[in-house]
């Protein structure tokens, strides 16, 4: 390469890296945004989904239904969960992953908070996560309790309040006030309904419960 | 139900394709029609979360990291694809400004290293996130990030881009770059 245009003055490297980028961010021709039939397009994707899943929880309840129907009314489980042991596991090697970068699967309550926080580094803001239990060892994080937590880098990765299985990991820093801040894994976020099951999202892009002792059963490897 | 979901995702269109498309150039290496075809496949996914955004900003955020994601994790589609020689941008002619061969050959290394290499380029350097920030986006570890971003400008600097290395840092506020 030769002459790449940059200003004289010496810039750090992230600003150099910056400008180039910019440069090269410009698409050639114009930008023409995709208009109201796009939106529509994008309606219609979402009704057929919405109308698939319709079919297919219709389609594993009736299963379920014939499958307690065969076993007299006893399907020997005391709680049979709807999602597929493949989801089941998928969802185990997911929270196994965050596992290993050191996160700690945790359940309890969600608070719509915005507690003003900072590190000494980072001034942003996070939410309150009232720690009922763990379903797996860890460190860092505790397993009962009120925690501070993170808000996630885009809001529509916050979930809404609620119950739910969370991944927390301990910050490196507290919060000047010295409260030990945490960190969230918001794509493995599993909401927890007053029954205790947790709501699993498949590879398929369906959704199925576990109860929350078949979840911890599952990442014990039994 | 759906004009007000409607409406409002068609006005964040309006006002922020222009934005999206240039990061979804970045990611793609500047071949106009995989950019396009990335950005609207996460527009698609974006608009079926629109009641859980709320917010232009926040959809924008959510629109960005759904093409990362797209980018790194799914493989098959046609933005990871090889790059047929007639999909390739023209090549600066003789007398064509600095800045447009420069841009021509930035894309050029960006097509050059793997998705994911540059997609924490694009995240690191272009919107100013920082390694956690990162991390999460990608649902990989800070270290990932980091060695992620030390390979991609390893190749710039292959490349002759002047770029100095200097000293690890984090982005003392989460403000992002928008545009």
């Amino acid at each position: 390469m030769t002459d790449k245009p940059l200003p004289d003055t010496p810039l750090p490297e992230d600003e150099r890296v910056r400008l180039l980028l910019m440069a090269a961010a410009e698409p050639e021709g114009g930008v023409a945004p995709p208009c109201a039939a796009f939106t529509a397009r994008a309606r219609r994707s979402l009704v057929r989904r919405r109308l698939a899943a319709v079919t297919a929880t219709l389609a594993a309840g009736a299963a379920a239904a014939a499958g307690v129907l065969l076993a007299g009314g006893v399907s020997g489980d005391d709680d049979p969960p709807p999602a597929s042991e493949q989801c089941l596991s998928d969802t185990v090697r997911n929270i196994e992953d965050r596992q290993a970068q050191g996160y700690r699967p945790v359940y309890g309550t969600l608070h719509e908070d915005w507690i003003p926080m900072d590190d000494g580094v980072t001034k942003s803001s996070g939410f309150r996560f009232d720690i009922e239990g763990a379903l797996a060892d860890g460190q860092g994080v505790p397993s009962s309790g009120s925690v501070q937590v993170w808000h996630p880098v885009s809001e529509a990765q916050l979930p809404e309040p609620g119950r739910y299985v969370l991944l927390l990991d301990r910050a490196d820093r507290p919060d000047r006030d010295g409260t030990p801040l945490f960190h969230l894994a918001p794509e493995r976020a599993l909401p927890l309904d007053t029954d205790d099951r947790v709501e699993l999202r498949c590879a398929d892009g369906s959704t199925g419960s576990v109860s929350q002792d078949r979840l911890r059963a599952a990442m014990n490897g039994e | 139900m759906w004009n007000g979901r409607d409406e409002a995702f068609t006005a964040f269109m309006a006002a922020r394709y222009g934005s999206l498309l240039r990061t979804a150039t970045l990611l793609t290496g500047g071949v106009r029609p995989r950019a396009e075809d990335l950005a609207q496949e996460a527009l698609l996914r974006t608009y079926r979360a629109w009641h859980r955004i709320g917010r232009l900003e926040a959809a924008e955020a959510y629109t960005r990291t759904t093409m990362v994601r797209l980018l790194v994790k799914d493989r098959r589609r046609r933005w990871n694809s090889e790059v047929p020689a007639e999909d390739l941008p023209e090549l600066p002619e003789p007398g064509h400004e600095e800045e447009v061969a420069t841009a021509v050959a930035v894309r050029e290394l960006l097509r050059t290293i793997p998705p994911a290499q540059r997609a924490v380029l694009v995240l690191r350097f272009y919107h100013q996130l920082t390694e956690r920030e990162i991390a999460d986006v990608l649902g990989c570890s800070p270290g990932t990030v980091k060695s992620r971003a030390a390979r991609a400008l390893a190749a710039l600097r292959a490349e002759g881009f002047p770029t100095t290395p200097v000293p690890d840092r984090e982005i003392p506020e989460r403000g992002h770059h928008d545009d």
